[in-house]
């Protein structure tokens, strides 16, 4: 898959312009990081009513961190859970669960997370355990799909041949069907990790520490500001990955 | 009778549910034949073929390949020793040609410098410009390019059989008759066992030892093309013959030289010249265009070698080739007491090569193979 162009777009994957959009978010992100605690003045001119402009109950940089872990626990349980059950229905011996799997993926996505994380705090206690069970649920779906189309996509014909030229069930998966099948599968986790970025402030409201901790707050306390410091490096920290995935994905040409 | 019998299929049934798509097939195919299926669509050519390989398990009866019963051998070391072209190629999209039809020996676990080495061997037999096309991605190429890396492709562990499905089925005529006679060429030189399936019975009659007529799973004749022409078993082969044009198709298999007058018998010359290699038909045609009763006959260096009127076709007491012709096996059944075909005769996979009919420049600029001379094989 080194050199695969149908997948990587360009053989110059590493030259540096084509980081550029990841590299400026990410330094963004940064300056936000260090500047944030700093725009005290700008803030209170938003909301002129709060007692205290900043948000300084833990360091932004500690919660961007949990954020991030949980999201990155999420996803890879979504991940891995979701492609392996796409390929295990999309197996000749698996095919019956198919309509099942599928089903659960989109139940998975139609629950609101809200209500997995009250349902799931009597047997998780809070924090972020039930947080990422929700996200796992939540993200589940675009995984699950984008690996049944990108596997179902691959032309019948092409699959055959490769059986007939003596490939083995393995081999025809590894070396024909994933590697045909990955951008659309790399769709489908950008979708669910992007998502999973935004939705996992949700767990603040059961005490896992995440950027969602200023927005919960600011709700709570009537406190404008603290809402749009936290909405803001959410925001920048999806582009961020976003734009990390865009990179990966051929580009549409 | 194992070392006549490459192919052996004995009372083969494949059913799908209730339906029957091969009802009692039984086919016997020698080493260096190549058999081709024909029959209309639906009738089990491709199942037949794809239990060869056991891409299709058959229901019933049995299937050897030389003696050994298939479902004794490992299904994918079955397949890797057998080749298998279809008509959608099936080339892997996100591979180059040269990664395409090193497939099989990259299975094989062959070493790198040997696949490298067989890879490029094998884009030279199919006139693939190694410097143009290995880096190619399926999608640069054109159908019957593709076509060529799918061959290939199916060449490249030197198997002895070759399955192929319609290979030629989805390619405008003039590039189908290019690969029609490089296969021709390919086979008087490799001398592979090969299955081919197609519907049109054109292809069937140029590229066979032997065509199998099928139709609702059964074989209904089977025979050499000459056998067919012949004596055609009844009106569902006779229409599969093109019906009105069989007079037509048979001289189509007779070449010129059979037939001529050598230089000196009748030294009369004529406007128009016909190829010693043509065909009958080709040969009818060019008198019908000039309206001439007779030909010059002229070799690939256009010298005049003989003469050709329009009685010399008429009075031949029936138009089956001479006995020198290659040997029909309308006992297919039982090929274990009939010489494998060709390979005692030389001559006739070249004298075949060359019946092109007038479209031969053309052809020959499709395939630069085709271009060299015949006597190529070491
Ligand atoms: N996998 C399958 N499942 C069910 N039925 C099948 C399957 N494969 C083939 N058949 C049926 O078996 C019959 C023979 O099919 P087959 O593909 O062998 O025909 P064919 O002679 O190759 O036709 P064509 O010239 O159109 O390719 C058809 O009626 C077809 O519907
Ligand atoms: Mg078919």
């Amino acid at each position: 898959m080194r050199s695969d162009p149908a997948i990587l777009g360009d053989s110059d994957l590493l030259a540096w312009r084509h980081w550029a959009a990841p590299l400026g978010w990410f330094a963004a992100l940064g300056v936000l990081l260090v500047a944030m605690p700093h725009l005290g003045a700008l803030f209170a001119a938003i909301d002129p009513e709060a007692r205290e402009p900043i948000y300084r109950r833990d360091p932004f940089i500690d919660l961007l961190a949990n954020h991030l872990l949980v999201v990155a626990g999420a996803s890879s349980i979504a991940i891995v859970s979701g492609v392996s059950a796409a390929i295990m229905v999309t197996r000749p011996w698996g095919r019956d669960f198919l309509p099942l799997v599928s089903q659960l993926a989109s139940i998975g996505q139609t629950f609101p997370p809200v209500a997995v994380l009250a349902l799931a705090v009597p047997w998780l206690g809070f924090g972020g355990l039930p947080t990422v069970v929700a996200l796992v649920l939540y993200g589940l779906l675009p995984i699950v799909r984008n690996t049944l189309v990108g596997i179902g996509e691959v032309d019948p014909s092409t699959r055959e041949a490769a059986r007939g030229m003596g490939m083995s069930p393995s081999q025809v998966l590894w070396q024909l069907e994933l590697p045909l099948a990955a951008p659309v599968i790399l769709a489908g986790i950008r979708t669910s990790v992007t998502v999973g970025i935004a939705t996992a402030a949700i767990g603040s409201t059961i005490g896992a520490k995440t950027l969602g901790d200023p927005i919960i707050a600011g709700i709570i306390n009537g406190n404008t500001a603290y809402i749009l410091q936290g909405a803001i490096l959410i925001g920048v920290l999806a582009l961020f990955i976003d734009s990390v995935f865009a990179r990966l994905l051929p580009s549409q040409r | 009778m194992t070392d006549q019998v490459r192919i052996a299929l004995l009372n083969v049934s494949k059913r799908f549910g209730d339906d029957t798509a091969v009802d009692g097939l039984s086919l016997a195919i020698a080493p260096g034949e190549l058999c081709v299926l024909v029959g209309t669509s639906g009738c089990g050519k491709s199942t037949t073929l794809r239990m060869i390989n056991r891409l299709i398990e058959h229901s019933d009866g049995q299937i050897h390949i030389d003696g050994q019963p298939i479902r004794e051998i490992n299904e994918q070391a079955l397949r890797r020793r057998i080749g298998y072209a279809i008509q959608s190629t099936g080339l892997f999209p996100h591979w180059t040609v040269a990664r395409n039809i090193g497939l099989v020996p990259r299975l094989l676990k062959w070493p790198n410098e040997r696949i490298q080495k067989r890879t490029r061997e094998l884009m030279q037999l199919l006139g693939l410009k190694e410097a143009e096309f290995a880096g190619k991605y399926p999608h640069q190429l054109s159908g019957g390019q593709a076509q060529r890396v799918g061959v290939a492709r199916a060449l490249a562990a030197d198997p002895d059989i070759l399955l192929m499905d319609e290979p030629f089925g989805a390619l405008d005529p003039i590039t189908r008759e290019a690969l029609q006679n490089e296969l021709i060429r390919l086979q008087a030189r490799l001398k592979k066992t090969i299955v081919f399936v197609t519907h049109d019975m054109e292809e069937a009659m140029k590229l066979a030892d032997r065509i199998v007529v099928m139709d609702g799973g059964k074989v209904v004749q089977q025979g050499s093309p000459q056998d067919l022409l012949m004596a055609p078993e009844n009106a569902f082969v006779e229409s599969l013959l093109g019906g009105r044009d069989r007079g037509l198709k048979q001289a189509g298999l007779i070449p010129v030289r059979d037939v001529m007058h050598p230089t000196g018998a009748r030294r009369q010359t004529t406007a128009a010249a016909v190829s010693a290699d043509d065909n009958l038909r080709g040969a009818l045609s060019l008198m019908l265009l000039n309206r001439l009763s007779s030909l010059t006959v002229v070799d690939e260096r256009d010298r005049t070698v003989g003469t050709l009127g329009v009685d010399d076709i008429m009075h031949r007491k029936n138009l089956l080739p001479a006995a020198s012709a290659k040997p029909t096996n309308s006992s297919a059944n039982q090929p274990a007491s009939k010489p494998a075909p060709r390979s005692d005769d030389g001559d006739a996979p070249e004298a075949k090569a060359k019946v092109q009919g007038v479209s031969t420049d053309r052809a020959e600029k499709m395939s630069p193979h085709q271009g060299s001379e015949p006597h190529h094989e070491e």
